[in-house]
């Protein structure tokens, strides 16, 4: 041993760490600190899509994230169902979604552009999958977006997509993470959790008929209460329920009429 | 648990000695320490089960502090007054256990008897008795993380007593078989240690349960 | 003997015969509970799943024989003689029966973990395939879950943690001067309780819905709504961690009651040093995993609602007892290798270790700062926000001891004879590693970065630089260093160079990369990736094979220098502590009578210098004018 290179060896360290530690705590409240004109932007994380409310834009709700231009911005993290963790690397900022908990993250976006918002905590199979986008776009924008959605909420998005009942509905398919566990050509969705959606018209018109239901009301049980009936070969209780919570009733319907018109043995009906 | 150093319960035997081996054998040990290795394996032991009622205290803690659950929850009710009783005869059968290890190392095995039938008796009462509260308590286990967190805890040293019930009865049977003199009764001591661990830990858990 | 015979008797056809007899009484038990209370079905697979899982590895333990004596006792039997019948090991098929002597059991051990970690590292195989490129390559996302659920859980249940006690179950009584451990049955038990936890985690993949998928971490309330296969870890884990405490528990009684006399604490060498301080670990921190698992196991099973937010539970009291035990863990797994990583520098560089006593310090303050730093995984789970800084900065702290042995290990090779064989390399490589994934652990612990980088590749880097670069380089060097005693053979030392640089090459080339991944804001535990991380993650995926491969020289090296290397001296590194003054492999009970302890363990290049005195004499001691050994060409150390 040699006391006096001992003493240099714990002391420089010591001070290294000491720094670094008063730094992290300055720049950690900085991040955190309360800024005026903060929009609300209430995100919920469901197996396996984020969804996006805005209560002071009279409650419009979305599954993509818009955000003006340097506004302040005030997320409160909730989750449907497991831990998800709302995550856009480009903001470098995230923080868990707890069951029981509200939990906040601000930040002030300051360049145009899209970004992937990621789940990055493991919530289960479609894990991976739960990743959506977010759009910086001018204030202006951003206004006449709010507008848009407050109608879309009415008519099932199909005004936001110029009329394209189609296109509005694959979006929804897409936006509110389906494709994680389904298949659907046309939606270049390749999951195989869940039942092959190719072929959902003819078996909608087949279960429909064992349970007394149109094609249509059986989708629509399917979707909002999937243990309602468990499609033979698989298992219940692994299609998230919950989803009557996160899109309209028109958002549905749409869904539905999408799903019935791009899969395969509608004929049949 | 055993010990190479100390071939703790080489009870007098009529088995024939091993000439053969009597040369083969490892070298005795040497002691570097005041403390019987087998008392201290149970010191450890007993705080490592400290920390795993420190686990679930945790999920007390939050339940009821972090979190501000009523306490019990609302409708619930504990019978403190009846385990209350039930403490006070688990603690007695301390007392008892006391009294048998005494009778161990003083060679009085009438006393070494009775006291560790007591101890198993009282313990065997305890348990009983928090069986029967589990019965009649007016809850289930599943209805919210409050009944969870009691049923938990109560019985974590539910299934304590349980154990140390189980070395007792080996203690005692080992008692009417004849074993432990005054010189070699670690096999009454170090279950008793451990029964004294779990009277404690219920004044402990009967506090934080029942009491506050 | 009869059949009946060898069905009473102790051994595998007892234990082949427990299991089915636990499987049935598992479900009459469950048959029996569910008809009283009346539910229906009667015979719930579930349940019966359940509890074979609790019965069935009980029942194997107790017909390969493990409690037989203890049986006996218990019901007051006459005490038998030890006649030492199951003491050392008589031919290979000794090593596959219930045996006391922590020699034996050593090699148990070890050669049972090293089957789970290439098991493990296959299943890391798997995992690199599918990432090669975007997109699903081999396996759906629920496998890939459970691939890389079990990869860690193996890695860190049923290699890491174990191997470090099979290595010191073997060294530690013969350094201290001891015939065995304290008790040797309980010894025995620990390491029969392993396999049964390592092939219930393998098990889960036949499960009813796969493997557990929920991490190495399973936290609530994921693991309690996933299919069967989480019960498996629930339940192996806790046959795990009774394995561990127990070991640790024996561990601590030994080093405190049965050092040979003369041998103060600080006369002890670091491995003693590093094995006591991480017991004291796994004593005080192991039963917070077993609890943590019991509220999984409770809310799966008998529908507590300990996680359940809407009914008062607390979903982050999972993560903090958790953490409780599983940040301690990670030095639980680093500890061990500390001491290794000081008997190999010492012993190869010819100098004793710098700062002895600083040294034992370090690890004494490692133990205690480790209690206070669990919540660091948390910084981005929601938890109180007051705990952040205050972890921030014990966290942080840390690095103040850590430092001081990694400086001390450089002053310890400073100047020595440095001879470069494999063990040593290893130990070299381990230091520069180490160092890089102890730095990006201090990086981590700095909120605002962690905020960004938490639960990306860039903490799987920071796992695989410690948990690989650190651990298992320690492991390695560990496993050269002892061959000779262990087996009396010598191992091939060109082929362990090589195994030493290719390992060393693809390591890096395999876990550097993920940093960048991970900052670039790719997230872990993904079996699909955004298109942008295409390149690195085909870079790192063809390493990774690479990597893989190199492992199969030391495997190649082990088993043919086991067989037919050339016999070793007993002391080919002319090494003072006692392990090495008794013939390789060691008579079978040690010593014929325990030696006695004058000086300090390390006292290489001092003139004369003694560790210890054995019965017939024989003491290295160093010779009087220090020669300059061949090989490192470095003058003698003027240290002193
Ligand atoms: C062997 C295992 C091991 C070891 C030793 C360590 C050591 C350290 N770890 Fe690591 N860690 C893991 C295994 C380990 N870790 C694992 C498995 C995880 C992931 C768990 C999961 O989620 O799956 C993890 C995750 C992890 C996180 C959480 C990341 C996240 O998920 O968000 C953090 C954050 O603080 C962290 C920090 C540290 C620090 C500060 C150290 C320190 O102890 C390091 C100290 C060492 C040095 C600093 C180097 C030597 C020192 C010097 C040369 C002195 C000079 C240096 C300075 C002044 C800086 N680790
Ligand atoms: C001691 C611990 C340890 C060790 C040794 C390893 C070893 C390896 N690990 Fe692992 N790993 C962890 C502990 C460890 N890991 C932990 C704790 C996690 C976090 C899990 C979680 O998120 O819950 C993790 C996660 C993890 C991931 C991230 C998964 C994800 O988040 O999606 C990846 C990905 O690349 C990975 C890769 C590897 C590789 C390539 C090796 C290689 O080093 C393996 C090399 C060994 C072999 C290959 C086996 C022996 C070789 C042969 C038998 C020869 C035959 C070889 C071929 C066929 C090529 N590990
Ligand atoms: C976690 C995986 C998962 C996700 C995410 C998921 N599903 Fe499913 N889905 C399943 C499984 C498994 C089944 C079969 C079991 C059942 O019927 O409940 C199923 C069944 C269905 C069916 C009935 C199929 C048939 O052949 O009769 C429809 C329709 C359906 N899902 C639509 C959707 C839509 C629309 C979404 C998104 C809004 C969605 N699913 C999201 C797993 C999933
Ligand atoms: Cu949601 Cu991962
Ligand atoms: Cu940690």
């Amino acid at each position: 041993g040699n006391t006096k290179l001992e003493i240099i060896w714990v002391t420089i360290p010591f001070i290294i760490v000491s720094v670094l530690a008063g730094y992290g705590w300055i720049v950690l409240d900085d991040i955190e600190a309360k800024k005026p004109d903060t929009l609300v932007v209430d995100v919920t994380g469901q197996q396996f899509a984020w969804s996006f409310e805005y209560p002071d834009q009279g409650g419009v709700r979305s599954n993509e994230l818009v955000l003006p231009k340097d506004r302040p911005v005030r997320f409160r993290i909730n989750t449907a169902d497991v831990l998800h963790d709302f995550w856009v690397p480009d903001f470098r900022l995230k923080s868990d979604a707890v069951p029981g908990i509200t939990t906040e993250i601000r930040l002030t976006p300051n360049r145009l552009g899209s970004y992937p918002v990621v789940c990055a905590e493991l919530c289960g199979i479609g894990h991976s999958t739960m990743r959506q986008t977010v759009r910086v776009v001018q204030p202006a924008a951003f206004e006449s977006w709010v507008a848009r959605r407050q109608r879309a909420a009415e008519d099932g998005g199909a005004g936001e997509n110029g009329g394209d009942e189609t296109a509005a509905g694959r979006q929804i398919f897409t936006a509110t993470g389906c494709e994680a566990c389904h298949t659907l050509a046309d939606a270049d969705a390749t999951g195989t959790v869940g039942p092959d959606l190719d072929d959902l018209a003819a078996s909608a018109a087949r279960f429909g008929r064992q349970q007394d239901q149109s094609p249509q009301e059986y989708v629509r049980t399917a979707i909002v209460e999937p243990d309602a009936f468990v499609v033979p070969g698989f298992q219940a209780g692994l299609m998230p329920g919950g989803y009557s919570d996160q899109l309209s009733d028109a958002e549905i319907d749409t869904l539905v009429e999408y799903l019935l018109g791009v899969s395969e043995g509608g004929a049949e009906q | 648990m055993e010990s190479t150093s100390a071939p703790a319960h080489t009870a007098p035997v009529g088995a024939p000695v091993h000439d053969e081996h009597a040369h083969h054998g490892p070298p005795a040990a040497h002691q570097s320490s005041r403390m019987d290795p087998q008392f201290l394996g149970m010191l450890l032991f007993i705080i490592s089960e400290i920390m795993l009622f420190g686990a679930f205290f945790t999920a007390y803690f939050f339940i009821r502090v972090v979190n501000g659950e009523a306490w019990p929850a609302e409708g619930d009710h504990l019978p403190v007054a009846v385990a209350g009783v039930n403490t006070a005869i688990l603690v007695s059968s301390s007392f008892t256990m006391h009294w048998a290890l005494e009778g161990a190392r003083r060679g009085n095995r009438r006393a070494l008897r009775i006291g560790l039938l007591t101890t198993l008796l009282l313990g065997a009462t305890f348990l009983a008795i928090q069986i029967n509260e589990y019965v009649n308590i007016g809850f289930a286990v599943s209805e919210n993380a409050q009944t969870s967190i009691f049923y938990g805890l109560t019985g974590l040293h539910g299934a304590h007593v349980f154990v140390g019930l189980t070395l007792l009865t080996f203690a005692t049977t080992r008692a009417f078989r004849g074993h432990f003199s005054p010189e070699k009764h670690m096999g009454v001591e170090i279950p008793g240690i451990y029964w004294h661990f779990v009277d404690v830990m219920w004044i402990v858990v009967y506090t934080t349960i029942y009491v506050i | 003997m009869t059949a009946t015979a060898k069905l009473a008797a102790p051994g595998w056809y007892r234990a082949a015969l427990s299991i089915p007899l636990a499987f049935a009484f598992s479900v009459a038990l469950v048959a029996l509970l569910r008809a009283l209370y009346g539910w229906d079905p009667v015979v719930n697979w579930d349940a019966v799943t359940t509890v074979s899982l609790i019965t069935m590895p009980l029942a194997f333990i107790v017909g390969i024989g493990c409690f037989d004596y203890w049986f006996e006792w218990a019901i007051g039997k006459p005490t038998k003689p030890e006649d030492h019948s199951s003491h050392g090991a008589k031919s290979w098929r000794s090593y596959f029966h219930v045996n006391t002597d922590h020699k034996v059991i050593g090699i148990q051990y070890i050669v049972t973990t090293f089957f789970f970690f290439v098991l493990g590292g296959l299943m890391a195989m798997l995992i690199r395939a599918e990432l090669t490129q975007p997109g699903t390559q081999f396996v759906d996302p629920n496998t890939y879950n459970g691939l890389f659920s079990v990869h860690a859980t193996l890695m860190i249940f049923l290699f890491i943690i174990p191997v470090f006690a099979g290595i010191a179950n073997y060294v530690v009584p013969l350094m201290i001067g001891a015939p065995d451990m304290a008790f040797p049955r309980l010894n025995a038990l620990s390491f029969w309780l392993l396999p049964t936890a390592g092939v219930m985690m393998v098990a889960s993949f036949f499960a009813d819905g796969g493997a557990f998928a929920t991490g190495w971490t399973a936290y609530a309330p994921l693991s309690t709504e996933t299919p069967m296969g989480q019960q498996f870890f629930t339940v192996g884990v806790q046959f795990a961690g009774a394995s561990s405490i127990a070991t640790a528990l024996n561990f601590l009684v030994t080093i405190i009651t049965m050092r040979a006399p003369g041998m103060t604490f600080w006369r002890m060498p670091l491995m003693v040093w590093a094995q006591f301080t991480t017991s004291l670990l796994v004593v005080i921190a192991t039963p917070f995993i077993a609890g943590s698992q019991f509220f999984i196991l409770l809310d799966r099973a008998l529908g507590t609602q300990f996680f359940t937010a809407t009914a008062g539970g607390d979903v982050l009291m999972y993560q903090h007892v958790f953490w409780f035990y599983s940040h301690p863990a990670v030095y639980i797994m680093m500890l061990p290798g500390f001491g290794i990583v000081s008997e190999v520098i010492s012993t190869h560089a010819r100098k004793p270790v710098f700062g002895y006593r600083m040294m034992a310090f370090s690890l004494v303050a490692i133990v205690i700062l480790g209690f206070t730093v669990w919540a660091h995984h948390m910084f981005v789970s929601g938890m109180f926000g007051w705990l952040r800084v205050p972890m921030m900065i014990t966290t942080m702290l840390i690095a103040v001891p850590t430092g001081v042995k990694i400086f001390s290990w450089l002053g310890t090779l400073w100047r020595g004879a440095i001879h470069l064989t494999t063990p040593m390399l290893f130990a070299l490589g381990f230091i520069t590693m180490f160092t890089l994934g102890g730095i990006s652990g201090i990086m981590l612990a700095v909120i605002p970065v962690v905020i960004h980088v938490s639960d990306t590749y860039f903490v799987v880097a920071h796992i695989h630089y410690v948990l690989f670069g650190g651990s298992v380089f320690t492991i390695f060097a560990g496993i050269y260093h002892w061959f000779p005693k262990m087996t009396g053979r010598m191992y091939d030392e060109g082929l362990g160079k090589i195994h030493f640089w290719l390992s060393f090459v693809f390591f890096n080339l395999t876990f550097g990369p993920m940093h960048f991944v991970g900052v670039d804001g790719m997230p872990r535990r993904v079996a699909d990736y955004a298109d942008q991380f295409a390149t690195l993650n085909a870079i790192i995926s063809v390493s990774s094979f690479l990597f893989g491969l190199s492992f199969l020289i030391f495997l190649y090296n082990m088993v043919t220098s086991w067989r037919h290397g050339p016999k070793a001296d007993a002391n080919p590194w002319r090494a003072h502590s006692i392990e090495w003054q008794v013939s390789s492999p060691p008579p079978i009970f040690n010593f014929d009578e325990v030696p006695t302890v004058v000086g300090g363990p390390y006292e290489y290049g001092v003139p004369g210098a003694v560790h210890a005195v054995l019965a017939d004499g024989k003491a290295p001691a160093e010779p009087a004018p220090a020669p300059a050994p061949a090989g490192g060409g470095a003058p003698p150390p003027s240290d002193r």
